[in-house]
């Protein structure tokens, strides 16, 4: 590659004559030739391209370079004279030359996502309204309808939310009831109070702590599960094709969701309750070296049945929950792959929220009525 | 490199597949699949849909390990090879996948960019240019900061090509290039896989069933039809061939 220089015509037109192959190595020295030469100001930049007879992308880089660089010293810039395929090729990377000063879109200012917040929530809360009263609906009349509800699909959710999650959640609760017992025994032993461990482990399990850690449990198995599984239907078009053939999606997605969801997590709270006091059971007997017989017989008689009801009917609440907001997030999935992933996490913190603040309002209600 | 050195270099087969035999878990896909492919030309792999078009493609690439068989890329053997060397390999090559395979994450632009800033030292200026050239070659220089999600399924697919061609590559692999687009845009890829040949000298292998592109690009033809080669040669031999098989692909079915 060869370079020539020279003023031609008018004193304020710059004009570069290249040769031979414009490639990396060729393309920088022009570059640096045209940086040397071109003042700031100066009319305009004139590339001779006649005479080469090769270009390659990393040569065509450097003429984009150029232009960028003549650009910013006020100059105008233009090319001539190529032929052949190098013409050809400069007419398909044209487009680059000219979109190469175009920045990225600007990231919005804070009133700007202030206001886009409002009117997406705003819309979010409509479609999640829509989404429960829709969903609620299916769930009550469809087993009244023609085809009824789609009972092989409730038994398969059963199975995978409610059957496959009885061991972690067994386990999470015995080792939380373990902990509680050993926690509550420290603080009362020196007062001769052990025994009263056991109505405070029976009693929080079967209004608390049962029903929260089986919330938690089965939102991040079954409720990312859920929102995962939507989200990649939407993508992958398949609610779209359910609505195309005039299925409702509350009714054929749903509602098997929703009853299984209804009739497992009691199931599971029921089981965490027992989990639960055989934990604290095993502290009395291995660390407080109390008689199981008397541990069990204390938990009895401390429960009451107002206790299990508040336990139960909070966990029926959860249910709900864990299966409309996992719709709701999968349903409005955008952006693929990564989308997939984001509604998932965004599912499970809002589930536990949810799940917290609906907590706050049972406690509230039964400190007043029981 | 002297004459002699260039003259080997033409002789040498870019890609020279033998015995390839390639399953999917049990079942046998492909069997006896040999053939070459010599500089700057388009190979064009057709076959009916399930015939291991795409498993031909995906075992070739090192996506999967071929059962047996010999793949050489260059005149070098890359069953086997150790991760480095074939990334050493694979980094003189471009694939353009069916639906693009973009990054959603990512606008179009960063798409491209990636194997650029992952793979070379280029300055951000350079890259930056670098990908406007890609963008313009494939007609998306005005969609450079545009989301996947937010552009067509035909602009996808184009940005993947931008995205194949980002590291300048001596082979380029397309699967199904105009597969599920409308007639225009199908035949402006096929168009710019003409001009990819001619302007940067790249050679070419598509894997694609669509007749009109297989007539517009192709200088050789490879049939497979149930696992195994029925026909290669060029495509006017294609089309004056006489094998029921061949002919009735060529006479979409009409020739019984």
């Amino acid at each position: 590659m060869k370079l020539m220089f020279g003023r031609a015509g008018l004193a304020e037109e710059l004009h570069i004559k290249a040769t031979g192959e414009l490639n990396l190595e060729a393309g920088q020295a022009l570059f640096e030739d045209v940086k040397k030469r071109l003042t700031v100001g100066g009319g305009s930049l004139v590339l001779d391209l006649q005479d080469v007879r090769k270009i390659d992308s990393l040569g065509g880089t450097w003429i984009l370079r150029i232009k960028h660089y003549a650009a910013s010293l006020g100059a105008r810039f233009e090319y001539r004279g190529a032929t052949g395929l190098v013409s050809e090729y400069l007419r398909m990377i044209a487009p680059g030359i000219e979109y190469m000063d175009k920045e990225p879109p600007r990231n919005p200012g804070i009133f700007e996502r202030l206001g886009d917040t409002y009117y997406k929530v705003k819309q979010e809360c409509t479609e999640a309204r829509n989404l429960v009263i829709d969903v609620l609906y299916w769930t009550f009349m469809a087993p009244f309808g023609k085809k009824g509800l789609r009972w092989q699909i409730v038994m398969d959710e059963l199975h995978e939310m409610g059957v496959r999650a009885i061991g972690i959640v067994v386990l999470l609760n015995y080792l939380l009831g373990f902990i509680v017992s050993m926690l509550a025994a420290a603080q009362v032993r020196n007062w001769g109070a052990s025994i009263y461990v056991a109505d405070l482990v029976a009693i929080g399990f079967a209004r608390e702590l049962a029903p929260i850690m089986t919330s938690v449990i089965v939102s991040a198995r079954s409720g990312a599960a859920i929102a995962a599984e939507m989200a990649t239907m939407e993508v992958q078009e398949e609610i779209d094709a359910l609505k195309g053939m005039g299925f409702n999606v509350s009714y054929f997605l749903i509602a098997p969701k929703v009853v299984a969801m209804v009739l497992a997590m009691p199931c599971l709270v029921v089981i965490a309750m027992a989990a639960g006091v055989w934990g604290g059971l095993h502290v009395a007997i291995f660390i407080l070296g109390m008689d199981s017989g008397m541990w069990i017989r204390e938990s009895i008689l401390s429960l009451q049945i107002g206790d299990m009801i508040q336990g139960l009917l909070k966990s029926l609440v959860f249910a709900v929950i864990i299966v409309l907001v996992g719709c709701h997030n999968g349903m409005h999935v955008t952006g693929g792959a990564r989308g997939v992933g984001l509604v998932t996490t965004r599912s499970v913190v809002m589930d536990i929220f949810f799940i917290v603040t609906s907590d706050v309002i049972f406690a509230t209600l039964f400190y007043y009525t029981f | 490199m002297n004459e002699r050195e260039q003259a080997s270099e033409k002789a040498t087969p870019v890609l020279e597949v033998k015995d390839l035999v390639a399953e999917y878990g049990e079942m046998r896909i492909l069997e006896g699949i040999s053939f070459s492919v010599y500089k700057g030309e388009i190979l064009v792999v057709l076959g009916k849909s399930g015939c291991g078009k795409s498993t031909l493609l995906r075992n070739i690439t090192r996506l999967v390990e071929p059962v047996s068989g010999s793949v050489k890329y260059w005149g070098r053997e890359v069953t086997n090879l150790e991760e480095d060397e074939l990334y050493g390999i694979l980094r003189r090559i471009g694939i353009s996948y069916q639906g693009g395979a973009l990054f959603n994450s990512m606008p179009v632009f960063d798409n491209v960019a990636l194997p650029l800033r992952e793979r070379t030292n280029l300055p951000e200026e350079t890259i930056k240019a670098l990908v406007m050239i890609k963008l313009s070659l494939v007609g998306l220089a005005d969609a450079a900061y545009y989301m996947p999600s937010d552009i067509s399924g035909g602009m996808r697919k184009r940005a993947g090509v931008a995205r194949a061609l980002a590291l300048d590559p001596e082979l380029l692999f397309f699967d199904e290039p105009s597969a599920g687009l409308d007639p225009v845009t199908a035949s402006g890829l096929d168009h710019l896989i003409i001009d990819l040949r001619r302007l940067l000298g790249v050679t070419i292998v598509a894997v694609t069933h669509e007749l009109d592109s297989i007539k517009t690009i192709a200088d050789r033809v490879l049939m497979l039809d149930n696992g195994g080669m029925v026909f290669l040669g060029t495509l006017a031999e294609a089309l004056a061939c006489e094998k029921p098989v061949v002919k009735n692909f060529f006479t979409r079915g009409e020739f019984v």
